[in-house]
């Protein structure tokens, strides 16, 4: 009969765009690599955190573990203070770890690596990251380079003079 | 004088139209369904506006893939960034052409052609004839028709996507040579399922409402003449496009902003 | 209001205007149960809109429709669609449903209307098929009809409920003399067979004389000549005998209204 043919082609249509769904979630998007886990929460502080943007990733020896999840500011003492999710999965983080803020690439976006320390105690739900790097700011990076090029000029014009004077 | 006069009658009669859409909509919306027969009726409508619609969807977005893969990796071989060919590639087709591309083609094929099938129905007097026969015609002829649009072009975008990004992989992996490696982790770790492929669906259903609405309410409402129903094909078509696009610029305002 | 008991449709006193044009200026007319009652008129004297009244499609700007007993501007919707279910229309162009085969278009209102098993519906859309002539062609489709056959079965499914009033609006227009004698075979026997009342609108003078018990002539928004079809064929009013000769002047001017030509000529 004529609608058991269009009801099977409407099913297999119906069917197609589900599969394509699936695969758009698994194989074209980053579902898998961050599935639906459990999270812990922890924080740290940092003096800048430079272009950090909510979500940015956090990771160790360069895989993700865990998104930036809300950056804000510490009214008392004026520094930025970010709270991270870590995947469950990652529970044996030592509370000694410390906390950098890098760029991919280098014009990249930053992100948080977090290097391992060596205590015995493990990082928790709410614990806090004790020691902190800050982003790099281009500005600063050049103010040190000029400052210390100035300075290689001046030792390296006092030397001369020395030896002019030496000689 | 006149002038003036004529713009306050079109003002007038717009907001009037408008309400009377709204309230069509309304009651479209409300049919009770007798779910034996509704089935069938969604079914037959969904492989007329769905599945026929497939062969201009799919073409369209292989070649539209193709495309974007092309000039992308001109762009991006300017900057050595080649290996962001994968990323670029679905993001551009995921956020804003499969939904965008897919709604117009959608208009243009399936929406024209709902709203001169209802506008001939009104024009021949099978509509009013329904009426006579006390069976609503908002039930047995608009109601699945509006769903059917609903339901399909939500899935026609999905095939899109998928269909656009394989013509980009055929052009940037097998032609022009990025590897194929790079291009699918790039592609993974910057796709984001939610707000990019998630909210590009949460898109297309929200075009397939507007565009259905006005497809079956120029039909529904045309003049019962040959002038009435191509009038009314016409304004389908320019309203929805432009509908489209505005949506689409608010939409993404939004989800850019706050999701 | 005191109407006619033997009527299954009173209008009384109807006035309606579409836009600024008056259309109908006072109608008074009864149908009695039975019979086939034909109401004619010149062209675009609103005679396809007295049917519309008849089913409740519209409302009168003045004066009341009675069917049935019931005033039906005060139906709800719920008491207006059982009411249509009693009356059957069959439109001008026959307004079958393009996307549905004739067995299909000719079920339709057993599908809508009643949980007949199919089988059932199979055997009665036959029988109707069978009796406007067309049970052979119950497999095609719309497009592939002839006008006359198309009106059959548009007749065929118009009546598949079993009515108690059966309206036509301009049956005849535009069919060839086999078809109409066709058409008004079936109307009498369907009147007299199922026991209907049929409301016949037309302008086909010669076959309405055939048909119809009892006429009514509609013109400049009054009725002007009501009886039987002799009694109102030989009636002195002069709109009546132009209507019916179908003389090209009289009461119905030729020249549609317009300046003095001398005038228009020298300008």
């Amino acid at each position: 009969m004529k609608s058991r043919v269009v009801d099977f082609v409407v099913g297999i249509f119906i069917i197609a765009a589900l599969l394509a769904l699936l695969f758009l979630a698994f194989r074209v998007s980053n579902l898998t690599n961050f599935g639906n886990g459990k999270y812990y929460k922890i924080t740290a502080e940092f003096d800048n955190i430079g272009g950090l943007k909510i979500r940015a990733p956090v990771s160790v020896s360069g895989v993700k573990i865990g998104e930036v999840a809300t950056i804000s500011l510490d009214s008392n003492n004026y520094r930025a203070l970010v709270s991270m999710r870590i995947n469950a999965r990652y529970n044996n983080l030592p509370i000694d770890t410390s906390a950098n803020i890098f760029t991919q690439g280098i014009l990249g976006s930053n992100y948080i690596s977090l290097s391992p320390g060596f205590d015995e105690a493990n990082l928790k739900a709410g614990s806090r990251i004790e020691t902190t790097h800050s982003a790099l700011v281009l500005e600063n990076l050049i103010g040190q380079l000029i400052y210390s090029l100035k300075s290689d000029n001046d030792g390296s014009q006092k030397k001369k003079n020395e030896k002019g004077e030496g000689s | 004088m006149e002038f003036v006069f004529k713009i306050g009658r079109f003002g007038v009669t717009s907001c009037i139209r408008i309400g009377q859409s709204g309230f069509f909509l309304f009651r479209v919306i409300g049919q009770k369904p007798r779910w034996g027969q509704l089935l069938f009726l969604w079914i037959e409508q969904i492989y007329r506006v769905g599945v026929l619609s497939l062969i201009i969807i799919l073409l369209s977005a292989l070649f539209i893939g193709m495309v974007v893969a092309l000039q992308g990796y001109h762009i991006l071989e300017k900057f050595g960034a080649t290996e962001e060919l994968g990323q670029m590639l679905a993001l551009t087709v995921l956020r804003e052409l499969g939904p965008v591309i897919t709604a117009l083609l959608f208009v243009g094929r399936a929406c024209s052609s709902l709203t001169a099938e209802i506008g001939l129905m009104r024009a021949t007097q099978q509509l009013d004839c329904m009426e006579m026969m006390a069976v609503d015609p908002l039930w047995r002829v608009i109601s699945p028709r509006f769903w059917a649009g609903i339901i399909s072009l939500p899935l026609l975008t999905i095939l899109f996507n998928v269909t656009a990004i394989y013509g980009g992989v055929l052009v940037g992996v097998d032609w022009l040579g990025v590897d194929s490696g790079t291009f699918w982790s790039n592609m993974q770790s910057a796709v984001n399922f939610r707000s990019d492929v998630f909210n590009g669906v949460i898109k297309s259903l929200v075009f397939a409402v507007v565009v259905t609405w006005i497809a079956v309410y120029q039909g529904f409402y045309a003049a019962p003449n040959s002038l009435g129903i191509s009038r009314a094909t016409t304004k389908t078509v320019v309203y929805s496009s432009l509908m489209i696009l505005a949506l689409d610029f608010a939409l993404t305002a939004l989800m850019m902003g706050g999701w | 209001m005191s109407f006619d008991h033997d009527a299954i449709v009173t209008i009384r006193d109807l006035h309606f205007r579409r836009g600024e044009k008056p259309i109908f200026k006072g109608i008074h007319l009864s149908i009695r149960r039975g019979f086939v009652t034909a109401i004619m008129g010149p062209s675009g004297v609103g005679k396809s809109t007295l049917l519309r009244f008849i089913g409740g499609q519209l409302r009168s700007d003045a004066g009341q429709v009675w069917v049935k007993g019931v005033d039906i501007s005060t139906l709800s919707r719920k008491k207006l669609k059982v009411m249509r279910r009693q009356m059957g229309l069959l439109f001008q162009e026959g307004a079958l449903f393009s996307d549905l085969t004739v067995f299909e278009n000719v079920a339709f209102l057993l599908r809508e209307h009643t949980q007949l098993p199919e089988d059932m519906i199979h055997d009665l859309v036959l029988m109707k098929l069978e009796a406007v002539g067309l049970r052979g062609a119950h497999h095609l489709m719309v497009n592939e009809l002839s006008g006359g056959m198309a009106r059959r079965v548009a007749l065929a499914r118009a009546v598949m409920l079993d009515p108690e009033l059966m309206m036509y609006d301009e049956p005849f227009t535009g069919q060839d003399p086999i078809n109409r004698g066709v058409l008004i075979k079936l109307i009498r026997e369907l009147n007299d067979a199922m026991r209907l009342t049929t409301i016949l609108v037309s302008h086909d003078v010669h076959e309405v004389s055939r048909v119809a018990d009892y006429l009514y002539i509609i013109a400049d928004g009054v009725v002007i000549g009501d009886g039987k079809p002799e009694e109102v064929f030989h009636a002195p009013e002069p709109r009546l005998q132009q209507f019916i000769q179908g003389l090209p002047d009289g009461p119905v001017p030729f020249q549609y209204p317009a300046k003095n030509f001398q005038e228009e000529l020298l300008r």
